[in-house]
C-alpha cells in the first residue's frame, strides 16, 4: 500500500478546539493510484473528520494531506475536478428534478454547456435513471436518490471519488447496481475512498482496508492480509438449547478463547492468534460433552471482516 | 464563472418559484394586507391622537411676546419644545423640518414685542408713525404630520397669539389718557398687531392628510414583505447545509462569491417584483375598490435605490439567521417571528407618530423603521434619491453587518461541524 501514494496522507492531525483528544491522531495512510481503498471504522472514529480533511473541507492540525501532486489546501485541486465527493447526506435539491440537479452541479464543477450535456446523459446511464430523468428528487425512492446523489459525483470525471457510506438505507436492488457501477469506474481507473459501516460491502468492494478507531489507524492491508495478519479463528455452533452461565464461563476458560458469545442456541467463539498448535474445536466439544446438550450445526473458519473489526473495537456501543 | 452564476441563479429561482409556501408568504399575503389595511385604517388615518410632537423654537424676540410664547408651547404637554443654542437660518429651518428632524418649528422674528407695541398704539391713535405692517410669526411643519394634527396646532398657535396680542391692547388702552372704549381702535381699518399664522401646506397639491393610511401601509407592508424573504432564504440555506449541499459545492470549482450570488440575485429580483406589485396595487387596484390612491410623491424614481437598499438588508439579515439557525424549522419559525417584532417596532403595523416618545426612540434599532423614513420621505415629503441618502446608507450598512456576521459564522459552522 505504501508504493505509488495517489492521496498520500503524512502525519495528520485534527484536534477540535472544543475537545481535549484529537479527533484524528497522526495518521500516516498511501492510496496508491486505482486502489479501492475502504476506511472502516465505528462512529466517533474519526473517519469523517479524515474524510473531510482529504476532501479540503477541514484544514489539518499538523500534518499534510495531498492528491496527486498538490495539497488538498490548493484551490488547484478543485478547479482541475481531480476530486469528487459522494456525501453521506442525500445533497440533492428535492424540488428540482434528477436533470436539474445535475445541470447546477455539473455547471458548478465549471463543466461547458457541451460537455455537461454530454456527461448528464453518461452519468444517467451509469446510475439507470435515464427514465427518470425529469421527475421531481422529491418524488424519488430512497435507491433512485442514492443514485443520483452517486451521479452528480462522477459529473467531472472525477480521479479520485470519496464515498462516505454511499448505500444507507437502500433496497438490495440498488445496491447491487451501485456496487456494480463503482466496480466499473474503479476498473476504468478511477480511485475510491469508501466508508460503510457494512463490512461485507468493503469485503466485496475494498482491495485496500484501513480500520480507524479514537483517531488512529489500527489496521490497514488487503483483506487476507488483514485477516491473515491477525490469525483470525472462530467457532460458530447451535445446539438444542441454550448453554448455560457455567459451561459459557468453563468454555471461556478454555486456552486461547479471546471472546465467546452465546444467545439463545447460537454460541460464536473467537480465537486467539498464537493457537495454531492447539486442537481448541476437540477443547471445546469436550466441555459440551455430557451437558446433556446436543449440536445441531457446527462450523469453524478464519472470521470475516466483521467479525475482525469487532475484535480490533470491540463491542462497546458507540455514541 | 458566467455560467457558473447562471446555473446558480436558475437552480434558486426555480427552488423559490416551486415553494408555494413561499411565494403565498412573499406575494399574496402582504398584497392582501395592504388591502385590508390601507382600506380598514384610512378613516383611523384622519382621526387626532394624543400624542406629542417635537417644536423648534426659534425666539429672535428679546421681549414679552417671544417669552409667551415660549411659555405656552413649553408649559403644553402636548410638545417637546427644543430651543436652538444659537440662531439658526431660515433655510436651515425650512430644510431640517422638511427633513423631519423636528415635527414643528416655530419662528419669532426680531423686535416682534416692539413691532406689536407699535401696532397697538396706531390702533388706539391713528399716528402714522406707529404705522407697522402686522408682526408675522412663522409656523414651518414636516409634511409627514398628519393634516388633522397640523390643523390642531396652528389653531393652538393662532389662539396663543391671539392672546398676547389682547394683552398687549389692553395694556396699551390702560396707558391712553381718557377712558376705555372712548377711542375709535384704528377706525374701520382694523389694522392687526400679529399676521394670522397660515398653514404652510394648503396650496400643496393634495389637501388630503399626510401620509394617507395608503401611503403609511403600501410601503410598510411591502417592507415586511421584502423580509419575509428570510423564511424560504434561511430555510433553503439551512436544508443546503443539513443534507450535504453545501459541504458539496464547497469541493466544487465554484468559488464562494458565485454561490453567495447566486443566491442574493434571485431573491434580489423577487423583492423588486413584491415592492412593484404592491406600488402598482396602491395606485390602481386601491381606488378601484374605494380607497385612496397611492400618492408616489414629486420624485419616484428614488423609490428605486431605496429598493434596491432595503432588499440588500432583508437578504443581508436571512443569511445571518440562516447562519445561527441549528435546523430549517429553527430559520423559518425565528426568521417569521423577528420579522414581525422587527416590523411592529419600524412603526409598520402602528405609525410611529403614535407611538409615545420611548417607542419611537427605539424604532432606530429596526431597519423596517429606515426603510418605511425613505418611502415616507418620497411619498409625503417629495424626497428625491439625495433626500433618503441616509435611510438607503442604514439600509446598506445593516445589509452589510448581516452578510459580513452570516458568512463568518457560516464559514464557522461549515470548519466546525
Amino acid at each position: 500500500m505504501e508504493d505509488k501514494a495517489f492521496v498520500a496522507i503524512r502525519k495528520v492531525s485534527k484536534l477540535y478546539s472544543n475537545n481535549k483528544l484529537p479527533a484524528v491522531d497522526g495518521i500516516d495512510l498511501s492510496i496508491r493510484q486505482g486502489s479501492f481503498f475502504g476506511l472502516l471504522g465505528p462512529n466517533g472514529a474519526g473517519k469523517t473528520t479524515l474524510l473531510s480533511m482529504i476532501c479540503g473541507l477541514l484544514a489539518p492540525t499538523s500534518g499534510s494531506i495531498s492528491i496527486g501532486p498538490d495539497s488538498v489546501n490548493n484551490r488547484k485541486i478543485r478547479n482541475n475536478g481531480l476530486l469528487g465527493l459522494v456525501p453521506q447526506e442525500l445533497a440533492l435539491y428535492p424540488t428540482l428534478t434528477a436533470g436539474e440537479n445535475l445541470a447546477f452541479f455539473g455547471a458548478m464543477q465549471g463543466l461547458s454547456s457541451a460537455v455537461l450535456k454530454n456527461r448528464i446523459k453518461a452519468c444517467l446511464e451509469i446510475t439507470k435513471l435515464d427514465a427518470r430523468v425529469n421527475d421531481k428528487v422529491e418524488n424519488y425512492s430512497g435507491g433512485l436518490k442514492r443514485r443520483l446523489n452517486l451521479a452528480i459525483g462522477l459529473l467531472h470525471e472525477p480521479k479520485l471519488l470519496v464515498l462516505d457510506e454511499p448505500t444507507v438505507g437502500i433496497d438490495p436492488q440498488s445496491r447491487n447496481l451501485i456496487f456494480a457501477s463503482l466496480r466499473q469506474l474503479n476498473n476504468e481507473g478511477m480511485t475510491l475512498i469508501y466508508t460503510t459501516h457494512y463490512m461485507e460491502e468493503a469485503e466485496q468492494l475494498c482491495d485496500d482496508i484501513a480500520i480507524i478507531d479514537s483517531g488512529k489507524i489500527i489496521a490497514k492491508g488487503t483483506l487476507d492480509e488483514l485477516l491473515h495478519d491477525n490469525q483470525c479463528q472462530s467457532i460458530l455452533f447451535r445446539t438444542n438449547n441454550p448453554l448455560s452461565s457455567a459451561l459459557i464461563e468453563k468454555i471461556a476458560a478454555l486456552p486461547f478463547i479471546t471472546k465467546i458469545t452465546s444467545a439463545n442456541s447460537k454460541t460464536e467463539i473467537l480465537i486467539g492468534n498464537d493457537s495454531s498448535n492447539s486442537n481448541i474445536l476437540a477443547d471445546v466439544l469436550e466441555s459440551i460433552k455430557n451437558t446433556g446438550l446436543d449440536i445441531t450445526s457446527l462450523t469453524m473458519g478464519a472470521t470475516n471482516l466483521e467479525q475482525l473489526f469487532l475484535q480490533l473495537t470491540g463491542t462497546q456501543l458507540r455514541d | 464563472m458566467f455560467n457558473m452564476l447562471k446555473a446558480a441563479v436558475i437552480k434558486e429561482t426555480r427552488i423559490i418559484f416551486r415553494d408555494k409556501e413561499a411565494l403565498a408568504i412573499l406575494f399574496i399575503l402582504p398584497a392582501a394586507f395592504v388591502l385590508i389595511m390601507s382600506l380598514a385604517l384610512q378613516d383611523a388615518f384622519r382621526e387626532q391622537a394624543g400624542i406629542k410632537f417635537s417644536m423648534l423654537i426659534v425666539n429672535k424676540d428679546k421681549g414679552e411676546v417671544g417669552k409667551s410664547l415660549v411659555e405656552a408651547f413649553t408649559e403644553s404637554h402636548y410638545f417637546d419644545v427644543i430651543i436652538p443654542e444659537s440662531i439658526p437660518d431660515t433655510e436651515t429651518i425650512a430644510r431640517e423640518t422638511n427633513d423631519g428632524k423636528y415635527q414643528f418649528a416655530l419662528v419669532i422674528p426680531e423686535k416682534a414685542t416692539s413691532g406689536a407695541a407699535n401696532n397697538s398704539r396706531y390702533l388706539f391713535t391713528g399716528l402714522k408713525k406707529y404705522k407697522k405692517t402686522p408682526v408675522e410669526i412663522k409656523l414651518y411643519v414636516d409634511p409627514a404630520i398628519r393634516g388633522d394634527h397640523r390643523s390642531v396646532i396652528l389653531a393652538t398657535l393662532n389662539k396663543s397669539i391671539k392672546e398676547i396680542e389682547n394683552t398687549i391692547l389692553v395694556k396699551a388702552i390702560s396707558k391712553m389718557p381718557g377712558a376705555p372704549g372712548t377711542v375709535d381702535p384704528g377706525g374701520n381699518k382694523k389694522p392687526k398687531l400679529f399676521s394670522e399664522v397660515l398653514d404652510p401646506f394648503k396650496n400643496r397639491i393634495s389637501d388630503k392628510p399626510s401620509p394617507t393610511s395608503v401611503q403609511q401601509n403600501a410601503p410598510g407592508w411591502g417592507l415586511l414583505a421584502m423580509f419575509f424573504l428570510v423564511i424560504p432564504l434561511a430555510g433553503t440555506l439551512v436544508r443546503e447545509r443539513d443534507e450535504g449541499s453545501l459541504l458539496r459545492l464547497q469541493t466544487m470549482a465554484a468559488p464562494v462569491s458565485i454561490l453567495l450570488a447566486g443566491k442574493i440575485v434571485p431573491y434580489f429580483v423577487v423583492n423588486q417584483i413584491q415592492i412593484g406589485l404592491i406600488l402598482l396595487e396602491g395606485v390602481y387596484l386601491l381606488p378601484l375598490l374605494g380607497g385612496e390612491k397611492l400618492e408616489l410623491g414629486l420624485h419616484p424614481e428614488a423609490i428605486i435605490p431605496l429598493s434596491f437598499a432595503i432588499s440588500f438588508a432583508a437578504i443581508g439579515y436571512g443569511l445571518m439567521v440562516a447562519a445561527f439557525c441549528r435546523t430549517a424549522e429553527q430559520a423559518t419559525s425565528f426568521g417569521a417571528t423577528s420579522i414581525l417584532i422587527l416590523g411592529a417596532l419600524g412603526g409598520i403595523m402602528v405609525p410611529k407618530i403614535v407611538m409615545p416618545p420611548l417607542m419611537q426612540d427605539i424604532t432606530v434599532f429596526s431597519p423596517m423603521s429606515w426603510g418605511l423614513d425613505g418611502f415616507l420621505a418620497i411619498f409625503v415629503r417629495g424626497a428625491d434619491v439625495s433626500g433618503i441618502i441616509l435611510e438607503v446608507g442604514v439600509m446598506l450598512a445593516f445589509g452589510f453587518i448581516c452578510l459580513t456576521i452570516g458568512i463568518v459564522r457560516f464559514k464557522y459552522k461549515l470548519t466546525h461541524a
